[in-house]
C-alpha cells in the first residue's frame, strides 16, 4: 500500500464548500478518475481519506492537501491528470507524491488577506491596521469546544504586513496551525474590528502556504 | 461574482445551496441560446436536488442546444431575509441571473404544502403573482409534478399546467416559445395556442361556476380550448430520455445517489394512493437499459449508491434479472443498492439473500391498516400471514428493527382497527422473541409511523370525508394508551397539516386568495414543522370566508362536479365509483396482473397493459 498526498488549489465558488462536503467530494472524484484507493475493510467499507489540515468554510487556497493509501502504483502526474479530468469547478491539484512530513508537523500557515472597512480609505484602513497591530499587547477572546478562552495573539503573529495595492488593503500574516494551535485570520480580524470599533465591510482569506516548525513548505 | 452575493453567501447557514458550481451542473454562454428556463423546486435545496423528475428535465432542456435550464429552491429564511434586504432577485443557480428575465418559469409541485412556496419564490424574483398582472410574454410560469392533477388552488398564480409526464410536452411547450418570440405574439395568443397541445392546462381559459351550496355547477371552456384536458404519457419508457449524469451536491442531500425509475404506474390500486392512479397506465422499463442507466450515471457521478425508484420495487417483474444485472458491476465497483418500497407479499428469501449481500439497513414495510377488514377496505391486499412471514424473513436475515407504516382515519374505520395497529405491532415482537435463530444479544424495535389519511383527487376515496382534528386526535391517544410495549414506538403525524393538505387536495380556485392571503401572512416553507404556522392558515380562510371543512370534512356526493373533473388522468370516475362502492363493502379487487378491472387508463397507450 503506497501512501501518497495529492495538493490541490481551492478558489472561486469551491470556498463554500465545507470541509466535510470536501471529503465527499473527493471520495466521489476519485472513483470517477478510477484511482485505486485503499478501502477500509469493515463493516462499511469506504474510501480512507485524510486531510492534513482542515480549511475554513469561506477561505480559499493554494496549498491544500489530501493523504490516502493505494493498493496499486499510479503515476504521481497520471494522478494529478485524472482528477483534474473529474474535479468540480474551483478544485485543482497540482502536484502528487509520497508524503514527506507527518500531520502533526504542520505549524504554520501563511495567509493572504484582502479587507475592505466601511467607509474607509484604503490608504487608511492601513494606518488604522498598523496602529492596531503595532500595540505591544494584543488579546483575543478564542472559542473552542471547551468555551470561551483568552489567548494573547501578539506572540503569534509572524511576517504581518499590511500594504496597499490597486485600491485595495492586503494583509498577509503566518499563524499557528496544526494541532497543537489553530489560529485563523477571522480571529484576528474580529478582534481588530471588535477593539477599535470598525466595521469589516469585506473579507476574503487565501491560504498560500502550510508549513513545519522550521518554515519549510510542508510536503 | 457579484460582490453583494459574495457577503451575503459568507453569512448563511450552508451557502453550497445558493452558489452552484456543482460537478455536471450545465453552465452555457447566454448569448447562444434563444430559450432559458428556470426549474424551481419549491422547497429547500437539500429537498429538490433529490427529486428525480428535476434530474430528468434539467438533462432534456441542457441537452439542446439552444435552451439553458438552470435549477432554483426556495431559500431558507435567513438567506431570504438577506436577499430582500439587499434587493437581490432571486436567481438561477448556475448563471446567478434573474429568473425574472428568463422565458419560462417552471415549478414542481410535489406537494399541497409548498404552494405558498410557490408564492414566495415568485415574489422574491420580482415576478407580479397573478397570472392576469402579467403583461409581456416572458416570463411565462408554468408548473407540473402530481398536484397539477387538481391545480385550482393556484389558478391564478400559474400561466399553464403541464398534466402528466413531461419528457415530450415539455419541449413542444418551449418550441411553441421560440416561435411565439420569433413571431411577436401576445402571451394570451401564446396561452391560446398551448392550450391545443395535449396535456396543457390553461386554467385562464375556463369559466368556473358555482351552485348555491357552494360546490361547482360547471367548469366551462373558452377560446378553443379543449372541455377535458388530457394527461401525456410516456408510451415506451425504454426510448424515453433517461439523463446520463445528475447533478452532484457538494452538501448533503436528502437522496444523494444514482437513480433508476424501474416503471411507471403501479398495479396495485390502494384505494387511498394518488400515485397509484395518476401515474396509471403500468409500464416497466428494459432490466438491460436500467442496469446500463445506472452504470452510466455511476460512473458520471462518482456515486457508490444506486436506488431502485418506482411505486413498488417488488412488482418489478424483472427484478431478480436486474439485481442479477447489476450486481455484474456494483460489487466490484463498490456500489450499494438501495430497494425502497417493497412490498410485503411478496419479500422473496432470494431477493432478501441479494440485499443483504449490500448493506443492511432498517427495513420498512406499508401494511396502512391494522385488521384485514380495514386493509379490505383500502384495497392493500396484504394478510397478516404475510406480514409476519415477511418479518420473520427479516428477522432470520439479521434486521432487528422493522419500521410499519399505517394510517389512520381511514373510510369505515372503528377503534377495534385502530387497536389491531397495536396488536398487528405486538405479534412482529412476540414473532421475534420466538424465533430460535433470532440475532444474538439484541432487542426488537417496531416503529409504528402512523400518516393521517388525506383524500386526494383520481382515488376511490376523493369522495371521503376526512376526519376532524377531534377524531384523529382521539384515536392517537387510544393507540398510544392501548399500546403495552415498550419494544414499540409509536410516532404520528401532525392532523392540521393534513386538514390543510385535504383542503388543497380536492379544493377549488376560491381558494386561491386563501393560499396568497397564508403568504402575506408569512408562510413560506409550511412542509417544515419549525415554521409551519396554522393560525396564519386559519387566519386567511376566516378572512376569505372560507370554511375548510366544506373541503376536507364533506361527504361529496358521486355525482357532484368536483374542480379536476375537466381534467383526464386516464383513469375513469366511473371506475372511481365502483371502487368506492366496493370499499364501502369491504369487497377488494384483485391487482392489474390477476385481472384488469377496466380503470380506462390504457386508452393512454391504446392496448392492454399485460
Amino acid at each position: 500500500m503506497e501512501p501518497m498526498r495529492v495538493f490541490y488549489e481551492k478558489t472561486g465558488t469551491a470556498k463554500y464548500i465545507s470541509h466535510l462536503d470536501i471529503n465527499r467530494c473527493f471520495q466521489r472524484a476519485m472513483k470517477r478518475a478510477a484511482i485505486p484507493l485503499w478501502f477500509t475493510e469493515g463493516f462499511n467499507p469506504h474510501a480512507y481519506l485524510t486531510f492534513p489540515l482542515p480549511l475554513a468554510l469561506g477561505y480559499e487556497s493554494l496549498c491544500e492537501c489530501v493523504d490516502f493509501r493505494l493498493v496499486e502504483p499510479v503515476e504521481p502526474g497520471e494522478i494529478v491528470r485524472r482528477l483534474n479530468a473529474v474535479l468540480p469547478m474551483g478544485l485543482k491539484t497540482v502536484r502528487a507524491a509520497a508524503p514527506v512530513y507527518k500531520a502533526a508537523d504542520i505549524a504554520l500557515a501563511a495567509y493572504e488577506v484582502r479587507l475592505e472597512l466601511a467607509d474607509t480609505h484604503p490608504g487608511r484602513a492601513k494606518q488604522i491596521l498598523d496602529a492596531f497591530f503595532a500595540q505591544p499587547q494584543i488579546l483575543a477572546m478564542k472559542r473552542s469546544k471547551k468555551g470561551e478562552k483568552e489567548i494573547s495573539l501578539k506572540e503569534h503573529l509572524h511576517e504581518l504586513s499590511i500594504c496597499v495595492k490597486d485600491g485595495q488593503t492586503f494583509l498577509t500574516v503566518w499563524l499557528p496551525a496544526g494541532n497543537e494551535q489553530n489560529i485563523n485570520p477571522t480571529l484576528v480580524l474580529d478582534t481588530f474590528a471588535r477593539q477599535t470599533g470598525m466595521l469589516i465591510d469585506r473579507l476574503e482569506v487565501k491560504k498560500t502556504a502550510v508549513l513545519t516548525k522550521d518554515g519549510k513548505n510542508f510536503a | 461574482m457579484n460582490p453583494e452575493l459574495e457577503k451575503i453567501f459568507m453569512k448563511v447557514q450552508k451557502p453550497g445551496r445558493y452558489t452552484g458550481g456543482e460537478l455536471n451542473s450545465v453552465v452555457k454562454d447566454p448569448a447562444k441560446v434563444d430559450f432559458r428556463f428556470a426549474f424551481c423546486f419549491p422547497d429547500l435545496y437539500e429537498v429538490g436536488m433529490s427529486h428525480l423528475g428535476m434530474k430528468i428535465l434539467y438533462s432534456l432542456y441542457n441537452r439542446e442546444e439552444n435552451m439553458w435550464c438552470e435549477r432554483v429552491f426556495a431559500p431558507d429564511t435567513d438567506m431570504e431575509a438577506l436577499m430582500r434586504k439587499n434587493h437581490i432577485p432571486l436567481f438561477g443557480l448556475e448563471s446567478r441571473d434573474p429568473i425574472k428575465d428568463f422565458d419560462m418559469v417552471g415549478f414542481t409541485l410535489q406537494y399541497e404544502m409548498s404552494y405558498t412556496a410557490v408564492l414566495n419564490m415568485l415574489d422574491l424574483a420580482g415576478i407580479p403573482l397573478h397570472s392576469a398582472q402579467r403583461t409581456s410574454l416572458a416570463p411565462m410560469v408554468v408548473a407540473g409534478g402530481p398536484c397539477a392533477c387538481n391545480p385550482e388552488p393556484l389558478a391564478d398564480f400559474i400561466d399553464l399546467f403541464v398534466l402528466g409526464e413531461g419528457e415530450e410536452v415539455n419541449l413542444e411547450l418551449a418550441r411553441l416559445f421560440l416561435q411565439a418570440k420569433r413571431e411577436g405574439w401576445e402571451r394570451a395568443e401564446y396561452l391560446r395556442r398551448a392550450a391545443q397541445i395535449e396535456g396543457v392546462y390553461v386554467p385562464s381559459l375556463y369559466d368556473v361556476a358555482y351552485q348555491e351550496d357552494g360546490t361547482i355547477r360547471a367548469v366551462t371552456p373558452r377560446e378553443g380550448a379543449p372541455a377535458v384536458v388530457k394527461k401525456r404519457i410516456i408510451k415506451n419508457l425504454d426510448k424515453v430520455f433517461f439523463p446520463e449524469s445528475f447533478v452532484v451536491p457538494f452538501l448533503e442531500t436528502v437522496h444523494d445517489r444514482a437513480v433508476i425509475e424501474l416503471f411507471r404506474g403501479c398495479i396495485r390500486g390502494c384505494r387511498f394512493c394518488q400515485a397509484g392512479f395518476i401515474y396509471r397506465p403500468f409500464r416497466e422499463k428494459n432490466a438491460q437499459t436500467l442496469s446500463q442507466n445506472g452504470h452510466a450515471l455511476c460512473e458520471s457521478t462518482g456515486y457508490d449508491e444506486i436506488s431502485l425508484s418506482s411505486l413498488s420495487t417488488s412488482d418489478y417483474s424483472q427484478l431478480e434479472d436486474l439485481l442479477e444485472e447489476l450486481l455484474l458491476w456494483t460489487e466490484k465497483e463498490k456500489v450499494n443498492l438501495s430497494l425502497p418500497s417493497l412490498r410485503i407479499d411478496n419479500f422473496s428469501p432470494g431477493l432478501m439473500e441479494k440485499i443483504t449481500r449490500v448493506r443492511k439497513s432498517g427495513l420498512t414495510f406499508a401494511p396502512e391498516a391494522g385488521t384485514q377488514r380495514l386493509r379490505d377496505v383500502i384495497n392493500k391486499n396484504v394478510t397478516e400471514k404475510e406480514v409476519l412471514s415477511t418479518c420473520r424473513t427479516a428477522f432470520e436475515g439479521g434486521y432487528t428493527s422493522v419500521k410499519l407504516y399505517f394510517m389512520m382515519g381511514l373510510p369505515t374505520e372503528t377503534k377495534k382497527d385502530i387497536e389491531g395497529v397495536v396488536d398487528l405491532a405486538q405479534k412482529v415482537v412476540d414473532l421475534f422473541y420466538s424465533l430460535p435463530d433470532k440475532p444474538k444479544g439484541k432487542g426488537v424495535n417496531v416503529t409504528i409511523s402512523l400518516a393521517c389519511f388525506v383524500p386526494k383527487p383520481f382515488t376511490p376515496f376523493q369522495f371521503e370525508p376526512q376526519d376532524t382534528e377531534e377524531m384523529l386526535r382521539e384515536k392517537q391517544r387510544h393507540m398510544i394508551s392501548y399500546n403495552r410495549s415498550k419494544k414499540i414506538r409509536i410516532n404520528y403525524h401532525e392532523s392540521k397539516t393534513s386538514f390543510l393538505e385535504a383542503v388543497l387536495a380536492r379544493g377549488d380556485r376560491r381558494l386561491c386568495a386563501v393560499v396568497e392571503d397564508a403568504w402575506k401572512n408569512g408562510c413560506k416553507l409550511d412542509g417544515w414543522t419549525e415554521h409551519f404556522n396554522y393560525d396564519a392558515w386559519m387566519s386567511a380562510f376566516a378572512k376569505n370566508g372560507i370554511d375548510g371543512a366544506f373541503y376536507a370534512s364533506r361527504t361529496r356526493p358521486y355525482d357532484e362536479v368536483t374542480p379536476w373533473d375537466h381534467l383526464d388522468f386516464g383513469v375513469s370516475k366511473g371506475f372511481l365509483v365502483r371502487e368506492n362502492q366496493k370499499a364501502h363493502e369491504d369487497a377488494p379487487t384483485p391487482n392489474c396482473r390477476e385481472k384488469c378491472s377496466g380503470c380506462g387508463a390504457n386508452c393512454l397507450i391504446g392496448r392492454s397493459c399485460f
